[in-house]
């Protein structure tokens, strides 16, 4: 655990340090609201369960085309198995975003990241909180809707250990404050 | 050289986002399997689980025993091997216990409790560590004396200084053998022995040494393979063979009566006995019969035909007769023209340009309600005389010219001792 936290701190210094070559600048923060459908399931069982899930995030444009993004979640409903009932009570994730220039108001992107998501489950009157941490991968498109709006959709894969998988198909609404892709985005109305 | 730097500024956020999914893809937490047999357990309703092992809970110092998680729920009482538990001990220095549930005795005498966990359901066994040495193996049996052809269970207890009156059962531990080896055969795990002709054996258990404080330690006993086979009797397990759906044939022993005048029957000697089939035909065989545990005895017929079934042991041998019957016997095999308003024998009228007619060759089985199409299976031949313009590609016969011709399918079945039908139609153009 101590090791993981010294090489993530070691990870997350040199990110500002990679973004040097641009100033600081409140403009560039952009935020996002999203609804997250996962599909749990592990390899013992054909079974699968599928809580929604609501969060939000909130990201920095490092460069142009690349930010830091972190998530926050929480379930909205929550999934049974036979009488195993799994609820998602909350999830964050720390994420860099590289997003290519948008084409025709499109633009791709992908997410390489940490996620750490817990969950409550009761089986037969017993229950115990669980949580699963591990390398996160998404793969997205944007709409611009505006300047600063984007709708966004991504697919997302969870790396957990043991046999457990977890993918996502996520549907949300970005906003940029403001500075971020002027250039990039001349295109847009 | 600002472009530069971008890029370099890009790669090194690009190698940071990729060591941080290696560094948490290597994240270990028990929870994903706890997870994962959570969800095991609700799919199948499992209810309970429950330990079990293959010798004695008493091990030597530095052995090893192999224990095993059964989960069982309402409709599977028999139980189901869990591969995923998570076993613990309650004190490593006595005795560990790896993911597998093999438990080894450390350098302290002492007893443990070996906790495995199934999701939230937990069983624990108690396992104890002796340092005590192995003084002697002892060999027991049901008799001293095994039927010919016959099987017998051997077991072995070991002997510890200072617990002599509690014994530990190592039949699964030490290392089978019988001799003379001729004619016999023991497992080395288990200690059932088989055996085929009658005389004298020596069956052998054998403790090898583990901490190189000890030589390995041998148990003997003797045991007399009685000459009182007299008749073996072949019992099928299903009433009719068919080609692919494989039958078990069993054994059954026929003994003499034993100096006691006891006359015996003993179980079946399907696994004892050596299986042949002739085929009474010529060509290839149509059947073959498994001498291979578990499945000695078992009969698979590769297509129709009969033949014997020879079941032998120890100079005794019985014969019965099998057939394969075919699962769907060709009846019927006929040529029809792919147009519908096309009736044969067939005349078209040929006015100077080519006529292409298309045939099907359709075959009729005993287990089928209605035709199937073997039109690709067929092999296709035409008669005609020469220079007339008649010319076949498989099924589809292209005419340039007037004159008749013979147009000949030929099908034959592999699945039914290549039985072969044909239809021949006749075309002619005028």
């Amino acid at each position: 655990m101590v090791r993981r936290i010294i090489i993530l701190c070691g990870l997350l210094a040199l990110l500002p340090a990679g973004a040097s070559a641009q100033a600081f600048s409140p403009s560039k923060f952009y935020f996002a609201g999203y609804l997250d459908r996962l599909a749990l399931g592990v390899d013992s069982s054909s079974a699968e369960l599928q809580p929604l899930v609501a969060g939000v995030s909130a990201g920095y444009w490092l460069l142009e085309g690349v930010g830091l993004e972190l998530d926050a979640g929480t379930g909205v409903t929550d999934d049974s198995v036979g009488s195993l009932d799994v609820d998602f009570r909350s999830g964050v994730a720390l994420s860099v975003r590289f997003e290519s220039p948008p084409a025709e108001r499109f633009g791709a992107y992908a997410l390489f990241g940490y996620a750490r998501t817990s969950y409550r489950t009761s089986l037969n009157g017993a229950t115990s909180t669980l949580s699963l941490p591990g390398g996160r991968l998404a793969l997205g498109l944007t709409y611009g809707i505006t300047r600063q709006i984007a709708v966004d959709a991504a697919f997302t894969h969870h790396d957990l250990d043991g046999d457990t998988r977890i993918n996502s198909f996520r549907l949300g609404v970005r906003y940029d404050l403001g500075s971020r892709g002027t250039k990039a985005r001349s295109g847009r109305n | 050289m600002a472009g530069l730097n971008k890029i370099v500024a890009m790669l090194r956020i690009f190698i940071a986002g990729l060591l941080i999914v290696a560094v948490v893809a290597c994240d270990s937490d028990g929870d994903a399997l706890q997870l994962s047999n959570l969800v095991a357990i609700a799919d199948a309703d499992f209810t309970s689980v429950e330990i079990s092992g293959d010798t004695d809970t008493v091990i030597e110092v530095g052995a090893t025993t192999s224990l095993t998680l059964t989960a069982f729920s309402e409709s599977n009482p028999v139980g189901t091997t869990v591969d995923t538990a998570v076993w613990s001990s309650s004190d490593s220095s006595i005795a560990t216990v790896a993911i597998d549930g093999t438990v080894t005795g450390g350098s302290t005498d002492g007893e443990v409790e070996i906790t495995a966990s199934f999701g939230n359901l937990t069983a624990i066994r108690s396992v104890r560590i002796s340092s005590a040495a192995l003084v002697s193996v002892e060999i027991s049996s049901a008799s001293s004396e095994i039927n010919e052809c016959g099987a017998m269970q051997f077991t072995a207890v070991g002997i510890f200084a200072g617990e002599e009156d509690q014994p530990r059962t190592l039949t699964n531990i030490v290392d089978w053998n019988v001799s003379p080896g001729s004619a016999t055969f023991i497992d080395a795990e288990s200690g059932l022995l088989r055996v085929t002709s009658g005389g004298e054996l020596q069956v052998t258990a054998t403790s090898s040494d583990i901490n190189g404080s000890r030589a390995d330690i041998t148990g003997t006993t003797q045991v007399t393979v009685l000459d009182n086979l007299l008749a073996i009797g072949i019992v099928a397990d299903a009433g009719e063979l068919a080609v692919g759906t494989p039958v078990q044939y069993r054994a059954f022993p026929t003994y003499a009566a034993d100096a006691a005048g006891l006359a015996v029957d003993e179980p079946e000697i399907t696994d004892n006995v050596s299986w042949s089939i002739q085929d009474s035909a010529t060509s290839g065989a149509f059947a073959s019969v498994d001498n291979t545990l578990p499945d000695r005895g078992l009969v698979t017929a590769s297509r129709t035909g009969d033949g014997t079934l020879t079941a032998n042991c120890a100079g005794i041998e019985q014969q019965v007769n099998i057939v394969a019957a075919g699962s769907g016997l060709l009846a019927e095999l006929e040529v029809v023209p792919v147009n519908p308003q096309r009736e044969f024998p067939l005349t078209v009228q040929f006015t100077g340009d080519e006529i292409i007619e298309v045939f099907i060759a359709q075959a009729l089985f005993a287990d089928q309600p209605g035709f199937l199409d073997v039109t690709a299976e067929a092999d296709w031949t035409i008669t005609a005389g020469s220079g007339t313009p008649f010319e076949l590609d498989d099924e589809v016969l292209t005419i340039n010219g007037t004159g008749t011709a013979m147009i000949t399918a030929t099908f034959t079945d592999e699945n039914n001792n290549d039985v072969i039908l044909s239809d021949t139609v006749q075309i002619t153009a005028e």
